[in-house]
């Protein structure tokens, strides 16, 4: 059962960190590697999930701003994750994904050659070790931690008909960069509830381009129910979720000066739908919904994200 | 004389007639060399180039690249016009420093966004059929 609420967890994880990007802070979505850290020894999790993210209005700090320039801007991403227990607290773990596209709209009112600044192609891959460092089964609660580093696709930036993407729709950040993660479970099998506290820290360098994404700290807190109604038959396979995730990003570097325009502090909501098949497949929907939304400079703000998520565990005996 | 004539003859006949024999053998060799000797002939004819006029090559000369505005606020836009000569040619933007490059060829537009402020450089390089590439930069001020 444990392990069920695992995979709900790590889906609806994956989920969330890519929404978490926003196009006044780009790079690319932030891991997706932040599952619940170590799986079971000889466990083959292969997860594929795809997300859709719409942003189309701007704020300067928490307010309006009537600054024009994006009418809006919005991404498709596709990813993959697998992920392999050596032992039974020892993962390894890799990410890869793919924006189809991440494109700006400019707006109308401007006059422009063109309207639309369009990027697409793989994004960083993750490769992480997660480690178990405390179980205690009496009392329900694991502890683990994970770092992994982040590998550009490419180091080059990308060019659209010989003129240089804006550093929003770059699919790649172009450089490489460090993720630590730590996980905290706490489980209630009385109730059926379970809390997860995740944290996690992304360090950018910089690229090519001499330009630093700014660095970013992540909190999530979860609380996930596995549903129990009257109709049981309906209801057995089903477990929602509901994440409170605060972001916080520093300011981007161009050629070690500060990006006026750059860095937030986020609040989102993210609630999640969770259906298993058969015990062995789980389907998930999730929406991201920002709550707060600080923005350093004027930046375009998030409006919402919706994604689905599919994955498969594989006991290899 | 008239036996010298016909002594003559007598021996341009034999003469001939051994000749002659010589001849059957020779004459399909030679109708061979000859068809080859002919073709090689018209082939060489064919071959020959014909004096043509060198084409007028246009030389890559990049002349300008000039901006409408050159000092504009944070978040505003700029065109930018590269000028050139050249066949085939090419227009590669790039910027340093942020900003956006919208559109391509030979004028985009240069957007900056709010909060930037500073000096940006904008290039321009523009590469020819021949593969020739020459470069042009701007600064763009923001303030």
């Amino acid at each position: 059962m444990l392990k069920v609420i695992f995979i709900y967890i790590f889906l609806f994880l994956i989920s969330s960190d890519i929404l978490a990007q926003c196009f006044s802070s780009p790079g690319n979505p932030i891991g997706g590697t932040a599952n619940l850290g170590s799986v079971e020894k000889k466990l083959l999790r292969i997860s594929a999930f795809h997300k859709y993210s719409l942003s189309d209005y701007y704020l300067e700090g928490h307010k309006n701003s009537d600054f024009i320039l994006y009418d809006c801007a919005d991404m498709n991403f596709i990813g993959s994750i697998i992920a392999y227990g050596l032992t039974d607290k020892f993962t390894l773990e890799t990410e890869l994904g793919y924006f189809i596209n991440k494109t700006i709209y400019y707006d109308k009112r401007l006059v422009l050659p063109e309207y639309k600044s369009k990027g697409n192609g793989f994004s960083n891959s993750v490769i992480s070790a997660k480690y178990s460092l405390y179980f205690n089964p009496d009392k329900r609660i694991k502890y683990t931690l994970s770092a992994g580093v982040k590998i550009p696709f490419s180091t080059e930036p990308q060019y659209v008909n010989n003129a240089l993407l804006p550093m929003d729709v770059q699919p790649s950040t172009g450089t490489y960069g460090t993720v630590i993660q730590s996980y905290l479970l706490k489980e209630n099998s009385l109730k059926g509830m379970r809390y997860f506290l995740i944290n996690r820290v992304e360090i950018n360098t910089e690229n090519k381009q001499e330009y630093q994404f700014g660095n970013v700290f992540i909190t999530s807190l979860f609380v996930s129910k596995h549903l129990h109604f009257r109709w049981q038959w309906l209801t057995e396979n089903w477990t929602a979720i509901l994440q409170v995730r605060h972001e916080y990003r520093t300011k981007s570097k161009n050629r070690d000066i500060e990006v006026g325009s750059s860095g937030s502090n986020l609040l989102y909501l993210s609630p999640q739908l969770n259906y298993t098949i058969k015990e062995k497949w789980n389907v998930s929907v999730i929406a991201d919904i920002p709550l707060y939304q600080y923005y350093y400079g004027t930046q375009l703000a998030n409006k919402f994200a919706i994604g689905f998520n599919l994955t498969r565990d594989i006991l290899f005996k | 004389m008239r036996y010298c004539g016909k002594a003559c003859a007598k021996a341009v006949l034999t003469g001939l007639r051994e000749f002659g024999i010589q001849i059957n053998l020779i004459v399909p060799i030679m109708k061979k060399y000859f068809l080859f000797g002919f073709l090689i002939v018209i082939i060489m004819f064919a071959c020959k180039k014909e004096k043509t006029e060198e084409p007028v090559t246009i030389q890559l000369n990049f002349t300008s690249l000039v901006a409408d505005n050159d000092t504009i606020l944070p978040g505003t836009t700029t065109n930018i016009t590269a000028n050139a000569t050249g066949e085939g040619l090419v227009y590669t933007w790039t910027s340093t420093g942020g900003g956006n490059i919208i559109g391509s060829g030979t004028k985009i537009s240069y957007a900056t966004t709010p909060c930037m402020y500073g000096n940006y450089e904008v290039q321009c390089e523009v590469k020819d059929k021949a593969g020739s590439s020459q470069s042009k930069a701007i600064t763009i001020r923001v303030q």
